[in-house]
């Protein structure tokens, strides 16, 4: 432990010690490989040597031995010849003469050493000698005796000359035993040296090598030993711990790594610690016994809690046991278990710090790489403010769906009525109508001038009463959105005609005249063409009504883009200007002198406004004034717009 | 022989309207103010057309003319529908059933027989 410093500032201290060289473990080791390798090689080559030392050897044994048996043959030879001469024999002893003449010259180059050379020197001397010696007598024999001759004939000189080849030939003989003697031993000594040299050596490499492992192991282990402790430290959570190792090896490179390595774990600790603390939205983080690992300082402010009394605690036990929620536990226990991830669960809770929260829990959980450890991250968001605006908005919303379907009801209802009223006033409109109908027609006998006028009063009534249930029933429908358009393709044409002709009785009755302009181009439209007809006849019949005998009406139409614009005008009363505004309010009518002899509702204008509105085109009047003509226009699309 | 009319309508005003009018035209008409009593009247004297308002009483006027029509005595005579309605439905419920007419109240007293006749055969 002494080499493990516990306060970072200890490294600096100890950091001088980082310039000095030590040799690197590897180098360490692949020098251990070499020493290995080279004695290896070392021994191969000495037994190599050894065993060359030994075959040399043996071969000069087995040279000397041909020398020897080269000297037997010959002196068989000539023991034989001596005994019974013969041409034959007197070649082959010259023959084995030269061989081991050859033989002794080699032997004379091949050995070095001192004692082997006097003994050969020796062995030439005598070799020479019985040579000589014996060929003298040779040579002799042929010149005195014929050759048929086969006893051998001895003078007292030739007698000498032949106890000097024996007497030679002997000694030569001898050398020969006494090199071969020389030689086995040289093989004998080689074979031993060598076989001592290798044990030597293969005992002397395995100490060294020994030695230098025991070495690089010691240095090694101590080393490792250092580093395994200040790792130690570290995983145990001291971060600021830092390994203090000495030399520039391998292991000090590690342990630099280590340090660096360290460095950077705290870096983004710091870092996703800064993260954590920068969320708004209180964080926790649990081991896997659900005990507070750490909380983001939003979680302190939220909840109001110290650290204190927060960090290792079982997260149930916080602030006196608030947390101890049963949603929360299931979340925990058993949602998680089984789910690594859970979003947006809903926790609603009272806290008696901070009152009545909603929470929503988003929990994941980490399965940590090292061990089987499981770190469960709980993210908190308050939605006790957006909950009740929620429920604001969603109360807000259930009142006006009911106010919706009340409206709904109130429509429908407002429609029957409708439905029921046109039914009850329409069935009396019938008995009133047809009955005075019946009585003017005089079906059941005649009537006197009175009776007949006021039967025809009561029958122009009823059908006045019965136009008025119609326009109002048709306005009530525009205004409550129950009319609908029948569309079809409309010749626009051909239905200014058709109107005009309608009204025809009307003019010609009043003495009025009537201008049809219709342009060439008057497209086709899309229209409803009950609506169509009904707007060109209540704008018409109001021209006439409120136009005196000898003036003038007249329509004009034509295209305007996408629309076509229709005027109807006339000569008529007018309209004062402070009246303008009244005659869309329905049952206005301008009091006229004709108006007592004009039958009119008041809602055949308006009515015509609102269905052309319908049609998705406008309706605007002018007037110069009273007694100036009133001129009526309005646009209906060609292709009608989406109308709601 | 006269020609046989049915009126059914609970008002009784129309009724005698639609009586008189027939009557001066020539039919024999006979009246009933329900459809229970109507559809009654129809088996037994097979008139050869019925003027039957819509709203009745008891049943509808168009549910009455469906029975008339699964009877075999009474399923090819003519019904003219009058009603007061001016809504839509009205005519879309007697678009289904067979020979049948269409005359909104009020009537017209002056072309009213002459609508009826066109449906008689």
């Amino acid at each position: 432990m002494s080499a493990v410093s516990l306060q970072s500032n200890q490294r600096l201290s100890g950091s001088s010690r980082w310039g000095e060289k030590t040799m690197k473990i590897r180098a360490r080791l692949r020098l251990n490989t070499w020493i290995s390798l080279g004695v290896i090689s070392l021994a191969i080559a000495i037994f190599a040597w050894s065993f060359l030392e030994v075959y040399r050897a043996d071969r000069n044994v087995l040279f000397i031995d041909e020398i020897r048996e080269a000297t037997f043959e010959r002196i068989a030879l000539r023991d034989n010849y001596l005994l019974n001469p013969s041409e034959e024999l007197k070649i082959k002893w010259y023959a084995k003469s030269e061989t081991l003449r050859t033989l002794l010259e080699s032997a004379s180059e091949r050995f070095t050493g001192k004692d082997d050379r006097a003994l050969i020197q020796e062995a030439r001397k005598n070799f020479d000698i019985t040579f000589s010696s014996f060929s003298t007598i040779l040579e002799k024999q042929r010149q005195e005796e014929p050759a048929d001759r086969k006893k051998l004939a001895f003078g007292e000189e030739e007698s000498k000359l032949l106890s000097q080849v024996f007497l030679n030939a002997d000694a030569l003989n001898n050398s020969g035993v006494r090199l071969y003697e020389s030689l086995r031993g040289a093989a004998i000594t080689a074979r031993n040296r060598g076989a001592v040299f290798i044990i030597l050596f293969v005992v002397g490499s395995v100490i060294t090598i020994s030695i230098h492992s025991l070495f690089i192991g010691r240095i090694i282990r101590k080393r490792l030993t250092v580093l395994h402790e200040g790792v130690k430290v570290i995983t145990g959570g001291n971060l600021d711990h830092r390994i203090d190792i000495v030399g520039d090896d391998e292991l000090a490179d590690l342990a630099q790594a280590s340090n660096e390595m360290v460095t950077k774990i705290k870096e983004s600790h710091e870092f996703a610690e800064s993260v954590i603390n920068t969320v708004r939205e209180p964080l926790i983080a649990l081991d896997q016994d659900l005990r507070v690992v750490k909380v983001s300082r939003s979680f302190y402010d939220f909840f109001q809690v110290n650290p204190e009394e927060t960090v290792g605690q079982l997260i149930y036990d916080l602030g006196n046991k608030q947390w101890d929620i049963p949603k929360l536990r299931e979340l925990l226990e058993t949602i998680l278990p089984q789910k690594t991830t859970f979003d947006d669960y809903e926790v609603e809770h009272n806290f008696a710090t901070i009152g009545r929260r909603i929470m929503l829990l988003n929990a994941r959980q980490i399965e940590r790489a090292s061990g089987k450890e499981r770190i469960i991250l709980l993210a908190i968001e308050d939605i006790t403010e957006r909950k009740a605006i929620e429920n604001g908005l969603k109360k807000a919303h259930e009142e006006l769906s009911a106010l919706a379907t009340e409206l709904k009801r109130a429509s429908r209802a407002k429609s029957e009525f409708l439905a029921n009223m046109s039914h009850e006033l329409r069935t009396p409109l019938n008995s009133i109508i047809g009955f005075s109908e019946i009585l003017y027609d005089k079906t059941f006998g005649p009537l006197n001038e009175k009776q007949k006028h006021y039967t025809n009063n009561v029958l122009t009534s009823g059908k006045h009463l019965l136009l008025l249930i119609n326009q109002i029933l048709d306005m009530a429908k525009v205004e409550s959105g129950k009319m609908n358009l029948t569309l079809s393709r409309i010749p626009m044409k051909s239905l200014l005609g058709d109107i005009s002709l309608l009204v025809a009785d009307m003019v010609s009755q009043k003495k009025i005249e009537m201008l049809l302009e219709i342009a060439e181009d008057v497209p086709n439209i899309e229209a409803d063409d009950l609506k169509v007809k009904q707007i060109l006849y209540n704008l018409l019949s109001n021209a006439v009504k409120f136009t005196p005998e000898g003036g003038k009406i007249g329509i004009r139409a034509e295209k305007a883009d996408f629309e076509i614009k229709i005027l109807v005008w006339d000569t008529g009363v007018g309209i004062e200007l402070e009246n303008m505004e009244r005659i869309f309010e329905g049952f206005f009518r301008v009091d006229t002198p004709y108006s007592r002899i004009t039958e009119g509702t008041g809602l055949g204008l308006p009515l015509s406004k609102k269905l052309v509105e319908l049609h998705g085109g406008q309706l605007s009047v002018k007037s110069e004034g009273l007694q100036k003509g009133t001129s009526v226009q309005f646009t209906l699309p060609i292709a009608p717009r989406k109308v709601v | 022989m006269k020609k046989k009319a049915l009126v059914v309508d609970d008002n009784a005003n129309n009724l005698l309207l639609a009586n008189d009018l027939l009557e001066v035209a020539g039919f024999e008409v006979f009246q009933a103010e329900n459809a229970t009593d109507g559809i009654a009247i129809a088996r037994r004297e097979k008139p050869d057309i019925i003027v039957m308002d819509v709203r009745l009483p008891d049943i509808r006027g168009t549910q009455a003319a469906r029975i008339l029509r699964q009877n075999k005595e009474t399923k090819d005579i003519p019904i003219v529908f009058v009603t007061s309605s001016v809504m839509a439905d009205g005519i879309e419920e007697i678009k289904d059933i067979a020979n049948t007419g269409f005359i909104s109240k009020p009537i017209n007293t002056r072309t009213f027989v002459k609508e009826l006749s066109q449906f008689i055969k």
